[in-house]
């Protein structure tokens, strides 16, 4: 039990000051796309009944999967189980590995179907905002294969953890940021 | 004797606490299942919300209320905020209430 003198921000203090300039600027985007639906709220609800949703819920519950994965390897190492550690590591990148597939695959389905950025508003959001996350998800993935070599090379202890939350905590701020671009782009009519 | 005794207390010391340990990892990994549950369940009230084509204040207010739920779970239990200054783990559920505040109001 952590007593509140104990309390501390998991990782390193530095990527919180990123996480949280992260979060301003996802949320600045959210508002923009709420504010320009509202002046085209007919376009918007047409153009999102053409979006795949069946592929938005598969990612929601991939990055949902794969942010459980990563606390769990965050529990794993601090009872000194470094083998579960780097297996709960593996799924994660496997599962956003997935996600970068399924967005891939409707990205390609729009291009196919000759949407771009300038086809209409929406669609400018659509994909610029869904674009920014997707480079997110792979800039997670990154660091969290740079954790999994280091855990691999017992870099990191049931004592020495700050590496393993760090990584955790930014593939934690992925996850929510797409827990509100799915239901606002995908979803609310 | 008196060595051989230290010795077999430490060794007892030591299995008693590898097994709290694998205790607390079960407890935890268990609870993190349970709120991944929650999570995914969500996901698919919302989306069978979408699916439906439901529409109006009160499919908003149910998309909108399953967010905040979400998000707040993994604020909390992901990010593992219940465990740091209530200074630094209130930004982000500031972040989260505003940004839907924010998409409640424009719509």
């Amino acid at each position: 039990m952590n007593s509140i003198s104990e309390k501390k921000l998991p990782g390193d203090f530095a990527i919180w000051i990123f996480i949280y300039a992260e979060l301003l600027v996802f949320g600045v985007f959210f508002a923009s796309y709420a504010v320009t639906r509202s002046n085209h709220i007919e376009l918007f609800n047409q153009s999102q009944l053409l979006l795949d949703r069946t592929a938005g819920m598969i990612n929601t519950v991939v990055l949902i999967t794969s942010s459980w994965f990563v606390v769990n390897a965050v529990h794993a190492i601090k009872a000194g189980k470094q083998n579960l550690s780097v297996r709960w590591l593996a799924g994660s990148i496997g599962m956003g590995g997935i996600f970068l597939g399924v967005k891939m695959f409707e990205f390609i389905t729009k291009h196919n179907e000759g949407i771009t950025l300038s086809t209409n508003k929406f669609y400018m959001f659509y994909l610029s905002l869904t674009f920014f996350h997707f480079m997110h998800v792979i800039l997670g993935m990154v660091i969290l294969a740079v954790i999994l070599v280091m855990a691999r090379r017992g870099k990191y202890s049931a004592t020495e953890y700050t590496g393993i939350e760090t990584g955790a905590s930014y593939w934690h701020m992925v996850d929510l940021v797409w827990i509100i671009l799915f239901p606002l782009v995908y979803l609310i009519q | 004797m008196p060595n051989s005794t230290t010795n077999s207390q430490t060794l007892n010391k030591q299995t008693v606490d590898s097994q709290q340990t694998d205790l607390d990892y079960r407890n935890s990994t268990r609870k993190t299942f349970v709120i991944w549950v929650g999570l995914v369940s969500l996901t698919l009230l919302g989306y069978w919300i979408g699916m439906e084509g439901m529409s109006g204040n009160l499919a908003l207010g149910l998309l909108l209320g399953a967010a905040l739920i979400k998000g707040q779970f993994v604020i909390t239990y992901f990010m593992e905020m219940v465990n740091a200054p209530l200074k630094w783990a209130i930004i982000p559920t500031v972040w989260l209430l505003l940004v839907l505040a924010i998409i409640a109001l424009m719509y």
